[in-house]
C-alpha cells in the first residue's frame, strides 16, 4: 500500500530542514520514517546535495595581487 | 590572523595606512571567498571585496570590538554582497519565499541522487552545472544556502546576520536546498537513464 503523505509529517521534514543535516533531530526524523522509502530517498538526496556542494564549494581561485591591487586601489600605499 | 592585534586596530582607527594594509592582507582572501560564492564570478566578487574595505576605513571608528574583527568584516561583505545582488536581480527580492506551500511536496520522487567518490566531484562538466544551478537560484536563497550549508554558521547566526527570523531562515534554506535537490535529481535521472 501506498503510504500517505500528512501534512504534519511534511511539516516535521520541512522544519528539520534548519537544522545540521546530520544533527540527532534530523536522525531521528529519518528514524521516523523508516516506513515510508520515498520519505527517505528524498531525505537522503537533500543529505547528498548539501555534501556535494560543501565539497564543490571548498576551492575557490584566488586573483593573483588581489590584497595589493585592493591596497592601491584604497589609496593606502 | 593573530597579527591583528588590539594596538593595530587602534592604528587603523586612528587611520594608519600600514595597520589598514595588514588588515587587507590578513582578510582578503577568505573575505573573497565568502564573496565569491555569492556572487559567483571574480569580477564582482572583487568590486565587493574592494567596497567591504572601503567601508572598514570609513566606519572602523564604530567598531566597538564586541565580536572580533573578523566577524564585523564578515558581515559587511555579506551586507556588501546582498546589496549588490539587490541591484543585479531586483525582480529576486520581490519574491515572498517565506511562506510554505506543503501542498507543492505531495509526489515524493522514487529517484534517488547517487552516491558520488571524490573523482566524480572532479569531473568538469559535473562541476559546471553545480555553478550553473547555483547561479540560477534565487539570489535569497542563495544567500541562505551559502550561509548556512557552506559556511557552517547556525540558524541563528544566520539569522542575525541578515537580520530576518529563524523561522525565515529555515524555510529559506528549504527552499533553497530543494531546488537544488530538483534539479539535480533532474540532472542525474537524464544522465543515468539515457
Amino acid at each position: 500500500m501506498k503510504h500517505v503523505h500528512t501534512i504534519e509529517e511534511m511539516k516535521l521534514i520541512c522544519q528539520q530542514f534548519g537544522e545540521d543535516i546530520d544533527s540527532e533531530i534530523c536522525e531521528e526524523v529519518k528514524k521516523s520514517l523508516e516506513n515510508c522509502p520515498e520519505c527517505r530517498i528524498h531525505f537522503d538526496s537533500i543529505k547528498k546535495v548539501v555534501n556535494i556542494y560543501k565539497s564543490h564549494e571548498q576551492d575557490s581561485d584566488i586573483p593573483n595581487n588581489l590584497s595589493n591591487r585592493i591596497i592601491k586601489s584604497l589609496n593606502l600605499k | 590572523m593573530d597579527s591583528i592585534t588590539e594596538e593595530l586596530i587602534q592604528l587603523a582607527k586612528s587611520g594608519d595606512k600600514k595597520s589598514l594594509s595588514i588588515i587587507i592582507n590578513v582578510y582578503s582572501e577568505k573575505l573573497y571567498s565568502l564573496s565569491f560564492k555569492f556572487m559567483r564570478n571574480r569580477e564582482d566578487a572583487e568590486d565587493v571585496l574592494q567596497e567591504t574595505f572601503l567601508k572598514m576605513i570609513n566606519k572602523i571608528n564604530v567598531f566597538k570590538g564586541d565580536s572580533t574583527l573578523y566577524s564585523w568584516l564578515y558581515r559587511i561583505t555579506v551586507n556588501t554582497a546582498l546589496e549588490k545582488l539587490r541591484k543585479h536581480h531586483p525582480s529576486h527580492f520581490d519574491v515572498n519565499l517565506d511562506k510554505v506551500d506543503y501542498n507543492q511536496h505531495d509526489e515524493m520522487p522514487s529517484f534517488e541522487i547517487p552516491y558520488l567518490e571524490k573523482k566524480d566531484l572532479k569531473d568538469l562538466d559535473f562541476r559546471n552545472e553545480l555553478n550553473v544551478l547555483l547561479k540560477k537560484m534565487n539570489s535569497k536563497l542563495r544567500v541562505i544556502f551559502i550561509l548556512r550549508d557552506i559556511e557552517g554558521n547556525s540558524v541563528q547566526d544566520t539569522a542575525k546576520i541578515l537580520n530576518l527570523s529563524e523561522t525565515n531562515v529555515k524555510v529559506r534554506l528549504m527552499r533553497a536546498r530543494m531546488f537544488l535537490k530538483e534539479n539535480l535529481t533532474d540532472y542525474f535521472r537524464e544522465r543515468i537513464v539515457s
